[in-house]
């Protein structure tokens, strides 16, 4: 089976720290905070007010050929970052080869700002009385259909809800279709919008820090809910090296497990499981690994068990590993996607992005995580982490563009 | 490299288990009955579903262990892994926790607890006063996990959001991970459970349409889907070969739904180096909303030529509207199909779907 090389070409970024992939390398390298107080609706009325909520997005600037009123926001930012990465990419719309153009997409909860409306609708007036446009954005598929509408793509449309891993597999998935064959182009990424249930029931599982996210600092207290899409433009490196294409990074390969045990608690030997196969699918071995883009929720959990499987698996000789979500939050099923974007950045720029709000290192937490300050670096290998609630796990490796 | 179908769990409003949901199939077996009361108001007329009331998950797993935590939707799912797994002896093969996976195709998970669960985060003084247990219930992943909890099943686990593609979307995405190698076998269909919310989406986007509303129903099936290699060294009989998916989408301006759908069916019979002479059976989702049923008459007749293939199965009348778990029910209308003949070796079947919102799929299987 002869398998094409994958290339990235295009990024695009919807996030608290930034819209458009310049605005956000920018932030990365200042370590700049996106979070705020939260001023969506949906979000008010907690015993926390922290999120990393994306402001001053104007869905008409982006969305040409919907009325942005009949979708969702988490389809907006889909279609805004997809619309950044073509263009990112030196293309148009009419320049994608709509019947081997892909779309593939990764969420956690969907539409879930429709389902909050939907639901307020509900307890207001009932469920007998409520706007059927509304019943109609909230079908999860949505999110990648939306993109194949926007721009008359006639390739899979697909959207793949593995929660706070999603981005990685959608990616992973976008890279399966060009490796084969089956596609010339993909938009694949993830995407989020703050989500009520979520914040509810993060807080009820004491996962919610209150000021801000401290991944890897003893100190820790949680997650901070954050918002956006990264999206990416793949395709093969020969069709990229035909026209010219500058040339973000290559995908060398991703991993996946599952771990089988709990609903919410993650496990270790799995994760390290996922790194392994991550490594012997992009033919490298974890001495290669020059950062790690960590999943880095700021959970006592997450951190405690990512740092555990780093170790196993890389031993004493760990990369340096930060979490870009100190910046701009848990993205959910955007955020390996934003990571992804981290990563090509990071190899196309030369810069390792800081875990920022980093006071008091846990000794459980041994590795260098680049704490505060973004520091420059030439990594040829990037991996980048994802992990969610139900055990599945999904991990991309990147490399520099040849 | 070959791919074949080795186990198969159905839970369907016309049966429980592969026999039954055969002797259904055969004998016209309706699912419609009278909607319980259980469980929230339904639409004005809709009296009438194709609903599971037995369904017991405890009774199919031999133990109520691990059942307490299950929703509907992942109830669904596990019982049909399980019953799958057990159809297809595939704890017979070592090591076989880390080599299968699940992937399972859905709509958005468990809607009815989902709404459940943000209507509790209105409460004016404690929004967040929701139970704790019930949050990963209400992440569209959660069956899918259960199912690989269920059965140690590490390889992967990946979960398709498709709405009514969603089983072609899974076995599509299924076929890739095992051709490249990422699991040796997986376990992979689609589940959708009856309720109040569903029923009222429904009822909103009929009425959108100016259509009729369809009957609803519930269940799903699961395959397990592994290399043919795999599946001779283990000594598991195939019911059928997977031999291609093709997907599309058309949703934007001009042109045609069917243009695309025959698009699918043209390039799967490619892949297979068939033609459209080859192809003996249809099975259909031909559910009833005659603007789909259009778009999949239209797409046949184009990418089939008109001469109708030999036989056409829809079995959506038998078990209703039901969303992503309806091409796990044509798949296994298939399955029954080739059960029941003596000639099923070689025959070569396809699976059609549509969607409201674009996006067209197929899949086209040869009987062994």
């Amino acid at each position: 089976m002869r398998l094409r090389r994958v290339v990235i070409t295009g990024l695009g970024t919807v996030s608290s720290i930034g819209i458009g992939s310049r605005a956000f390398c920018d932030s990365l390298r200042k370590g700049a905070s996106g979070v705020t107080t939260f001023r969506a609706r949906n979000a008010l009325g907690f015993p926390f007010d922290q999120g990393g909520e994306v402001h001053d997005f104007d869905p008409s600037e982006w969305v040409r050929r919907h009325d942005p009123k009949r979708i969702g926001r988490s389809s907006q930012f889909a279609i805004a970052a997809a619309r950044q990465a073509i263009e990112d990419a030196g293309l148009t719309p009419e320049d994608l080869p709509r019947d081997r153009c892909c779309v593939s997409i990764g969420t956690t909860d969907g539409e879930s700002q429709a389902v909050d409306t939907l639901v307020r609708q509900i307890a207001d007036r009932g469920i007998h009385d409520v706007p059927a446009p509304l019943m109609q954005m909230v079908p999860a598929d949505r999110l990648a259909t939306s993109v194949a509408r926007e721009f008359e793509l006639a390739g899979e449309a697909i959207t793949l809800s593995t929660a706070c891993a999603a981005g990685n597999y959608a990616i992973g998935n976008a890279f399966d279709l060009i490796r084969l064959g089956d596609a010339d182009v993909v938009l694949g990424g993830g995407t989020e919008s703050i989500a009520r249930k979520s914040l509810a029931g993060f807080f009820r599982l004491g996962a919610i820090a209150p000021v801000a996210c401290q991944p890897f600092d003893s100190g820790r207290r949680g997650i901070i809910a954050g918002e956006g899409a990264g999206v990416l433009l793949l395709e093969s490196l020969d069709s990229a090296l035909a026209r010219g294409a500058r040339i973000y990074a290559e995908i060398l390969g991703y991993g996946l497990s599952c771990d089988a045990k709990h609903s919410t608690s993650p496990d270790p030997q799995s994760i390290a499981d996922c790194m392994r196969k991550a490594h012997a699918n992009a033919g490298i071995s974890p001495r290669d690994v020059d950062y790690i883009c960590a999943h880095g929720t700021g959970t006592a959990v997450n951190d405690t068990v990512e740092a555990k499987a780093i170790r196993e698996v890389f031993g004493d000789a760990l990369p340096p590993t930060s979490s870009i979500k100190s910046m701009i939050g848990h993205t959910m099923g955007a955020a390996s996607a934003l990571g992804v974007v981290a990563s090509a950045l990071a190899l196309k720029e030369g810069f390792l992005p800081p875990t920022i709000n980093f006071r008091e290192p846990d000794p459980e937490c041994s590795f260098d995580c680049v704490p505060n300050a973004a520091r420059a670096a030439a990594p040829k290998v990037v991996q980048n982490n994802g992990f969610a609630f139900g055990g599945n796990n999904a991990i991309i490796v990147l490399g520099a563009a040849a | 490299m070959g791919l074949v179908i080795t186990g198969w769990g159905v839970i369907s409003p016309i049966g429980i288990g592969a026999d039954e949901f055969v002797s259904g199939v055969e004998s016209g077996r309706s699912g419609r009955k009278p909607i319980a009361s259980q469980g929230g108001t339904f639409p004005p007329g809709m009296t009438e579903a194709c609903t599971i009331p037995e369904f017991d998950i405890a009774k199919i797993l031999g133990t109520k262990k691990g059942t307490r935590v299950l929703d509907r939707t992942a109830a669904l799912a596990v019982g049909a892994t399980s019953m799958a797994m057990r159809h297809g002896a595939i704890n017979a093969t070592p090591a076989y926790e880390s080599g299968f996976g699940v992937v399972l195709g859905t709509c958005n998970g468990t809607m009815s607890r989902t709404v459940e669960y943000t209507l509790e985060t209105l409460h004016p003084e404690k929004p967040y006063m929701v139970s704790p247990e019930a949050f990963p219930n209400t992440v569209m992943n959660f069956a899918a996990g259960q199912c690989a909890i269920a059965h140690r099943l590490r390889a992967l686990n990946t979960t398709v959001s498709g709405g009514r593609l969603a089983c072609i979307l899974a076995l599509r995405y299924a076929g890739r991970m095992l051709q490249l190698g990422y699991a040796d076998g997986v376990m992979v269909g689609s589940v959708e459970e009856h309720s109040s919310t569903m029923a009222w989406g429904a009822w909103y986007a009929a009425k959108s349409r100016q259509e009729e509303v369809p009957v609803l129903g519930e269940g799903g099936a699961m395959f397990a889907l592994e290399r043919s290699e795999l599946a001779e060294k283990a000594e598991r009989k195939p019911l059928a070969e997977l031999l291609a998916c093709e997907v599309g989408f058309h949703g934007g301006v001009g042109g045609d739904p069917a243009h695309v759908l025959a698009g699918c069916v043209e390039r799967a019979l490619a892949r297979a180096g068939l033609s459209a002479a080859d192809v003996s059976v249809v099975s259909r989702r031909e559910s009833g909303l005659r603007a789909l049923d259009e778009i999949e008459s239209r797409a046949l007749e184009k990418a089939l030529g008109a001469r109708a293939p030999a036989r056409r199965l829809a079995v959506a009348g038998q078990v209703g509207e039901c969303f992503s778990a309806s091409g796990a029910f044509q798949v296994s209308a298939l399955l029954a199909d080739y059960r029941s003949s003596s000639e099923a070796s070689g025959r070569v079947g396809l699976v059609t779907s549509v969607t409201h919102g674009g996006a067209v799929g197929c899949a086209l299987f040869r009987g062994v």
